[in-house]
């Protein structure tokens, strides 16, 4: 295996981890909120959070690339804050993921907190728990199976990611080549045989993932006693 | 004392009710499906509306449910799912501030008999024994007034009866106030102390539960279920029978473990009751109880007579063929023979 497919890898996987753990820590206390939320904006929010499933990447990564870039507002404050550019850098692919696979982490954890809310969060009301002991010690327990999912899901979408690192990461090899890029390279340079063994991990990789996931599925906590 | 003062527009009426309840026990609400005594119990709570609730004469209105010293235990109230039934009964009792009852976790799992039940996965439980273990983690939230909600419906009469019995004991054992809500009257009668009646969102009836329980079954052209108190005099091994003295009197029945053992009251339905004015022969070894008729009314075109039993009220049910030809009047000494007991 090449090196730099090895890279590809390393990258990649580094990419989706990161990614994962970021938007857990942002959607759990999102989620919540808008599990419980009720308002006339609720259709609104349901759709923002939506749309990257429905929006081609090259047009996220085209808005992003337009926001990194030193021209704007953000990507300016970006570069007096840390003294690189986020376009093209293994930062700003990050960032990208975030919102590419947002839907991804997020809507688990709404659907968990909902049915949570509707059953036991209730029950512990009606026992007379404060909020916090309900959320550390019966909700965010209760959550687990649907945290596991959300991980899995924010994950694996991470890995397969194409459009959108090539958009604002380029293909700069241990900074932003993921190995769908790298993928890419060898088919439009001829070496299947290369592809063939990048193909095969990733299939492995992304399989693994979905094993994962279903088994949390598997034991999400009914609502049926 | 609980004083409220509720307004709520509910789907087909609106929720209108003014009720003070001094010195009580265990206070039933009895109406049909959809009258709003569930909606009652949520605002109570606090899970709820903002409605006028004073609870022994503070306002509670303003508090979140935590912090009213109440325990609401909602209709089909679940278990916590990753909690077996030992850690949802300590759960409750580690994370349950304020508690206001010295209620141990020991105590009420021997009252409730859920020793067994234990080690079990909450998943594995039956109807009946997930509701005794909801009933248990209730009453281990440790506060003064507990509020139930259909809690029982799920067990049999027998071990209903046991239950009802055991919640009795720990009210007057340890002050705690229950409010109840049923659509068995004759649940309610068996355990409560007062009884309110709802009917589309409105109180229509409120008072001591015998008169109120008596004046709905009146009014659904229905003869009411009689409770007698007795003291237990002895078992007899032989025959395998309770001998029982009724309470306040010399007389005395034979009754089977079964019925004595779901405790306190024996629960007697009038088609059990058979009357007379002639002394059977050998009633001293029988089930007859020496009654004074108090009162006769005629109910759908039968006659239900109400009999005083030492202090104590029987009701029975005769047609009025019976009665036309029996010539009973008011004030008569009848033998009532009650049968089903053995």
């Amino acid at each position: 295996m090449l090196q730099s497919d090895l890279t590809a890898l390393w990258l990649t996987i580094k990419l989706a981890f990161i990614t994962a753990i970021l938007l857990l820590a942002f959607c759990i206390p999102v989620a919540y909120k808008l599990a419980g939320y009720k308002g006339k904006f609720k259709p609104f929010l349901e759709a923002l959070i939506a749309m990257p499933l429905v929006l081609p990447p090259t047009l996220l990564g085209f808005y992003l690339l337009v926001l990194f870039s030193p021209t704007h507002a953000f990507g300016q404050f970006w570069f007096w804050l840390t003294g690189t550019q986020l376009a093209f850098s293994f930062q700003g692919v990050v960032i990208g993921s975030l919102f590419y696979s947002l839907p991804f982490v997020m809507q688990p954890l709404v659907a968990g907190f909902k049915q949570i809310n509707q059953t036991y969060n209730e029950a512990a009301i009606a026992l007379g728990l404060s909020h916090y002991k309900r959320f550390v010690y019966l909700i965010l327990p209760l959550l687990k199976p649907s945290i596991g999912s959300a991980f899995a899901l924010g994950f694996a979408h991470t890995l397969g990611e194409f459009g959108l690192v090539l958009m604002i990461g380029g293909n700069i090899q241990g900074q932003t080549q993921v190995v769908s890029i790298a993928l890419y390279d060898h088919v439009e340079s001829l070496n299947y045989a290369a592809a063939h063994q990048l193909s095969l991990i990733l299939l492995a990789i992304s399989f693994a993932c979905l094993v994962l996931l279903f088994k949390f599925n598997k034991s999400i906590v009914g609502v049926k006693q | 004392m609980i004083k409220l003062t509720l307004f709520k527009a509910l789907n087909n009426f609106n929720l209108d009710i003014n009720l003070q309840l001094e010195s009580f026990n265990i206070a039933g609400v009895f109406g049909p499906s959809g009258s709003g005594k569930s909606t009652l119990l949520r605002c109570i709570s606090g899970l709820e509306g903002k409605q006028s609730i004073y609870i022994n004469n503070q306002p509670v209105h303003h508090l979140p449910s935590d912090k009213r010293g109440v325990t609401l235990q909602v209709q089909s109230c679940p278990l916590f799912p990753h909690l077996d039934v030992a850690g949802n009964l300590a759960f409750t009792q580690k994370h349950c501030a304020n508690r206001q009852t010295d209620l141990s976790e020991q105590e009420v799992i021997t009252a409730l008999e859920l020793q067994p039940l234990l080690k079990r996965n909450v998943q594995s439980l039956s109807g009946g024994e997930r509701q005794r273990v909801v009933f248990a983690r209730t009453l281990l939230a440790g506060q003064k007034l507990i509020i139930l909600d259909e809690p029982f419906s799920a067990l049999d009469w027998p071990l209903r009866f046991k239950i009802l019995t055991t919640m009795s004991n720990l009210a007057a054992k340890f002050n705690i106030k229950f409010i109840i809500v049923s659509h068995s009257l004759k649940e309610l009668l068996f355990c409560c102390d007062t009884l309110i009646q709802l009917e589309k969102g409105k109180v229509i009836n409120q008072g001591p539960s015998g008169l109120v329980a008596k004046a709905i079954y009146v009014n659904n052209k229905q003869t009411p279920l009689s409770l007698l108190n007795y003291d237990i005099i002895k078992f007899d091994e032989k025959y395998g029978v309770y001998h029982l003295q009724i309470k306040q009197s010399e007389q005395q029945l034979f009754v089977s473990p079964n019925a004595v053992e779901q405790g306190g009251k024996l629960v007697i339905e009038s088609e059990q009751i058979a009357i007379s004015a002639i002394k059977p022969i050998h009633s001293e070894n029988t089930n007859v109880l020496v009654c004074i008729l108090t009162s006769a009314e005629v109910i759908d075109s039968n006659w239900q007579l109400t009999l005083n039993v030492d202090g104590q009220t029987l009701y029975c049910l005769l047609s009025a063929r019976v009665w036309d030809q029996s010539n009973y009047n008011v004030g008569d000494t009848l033998y009532a023979a009650i049968h089903n007991l053995e």
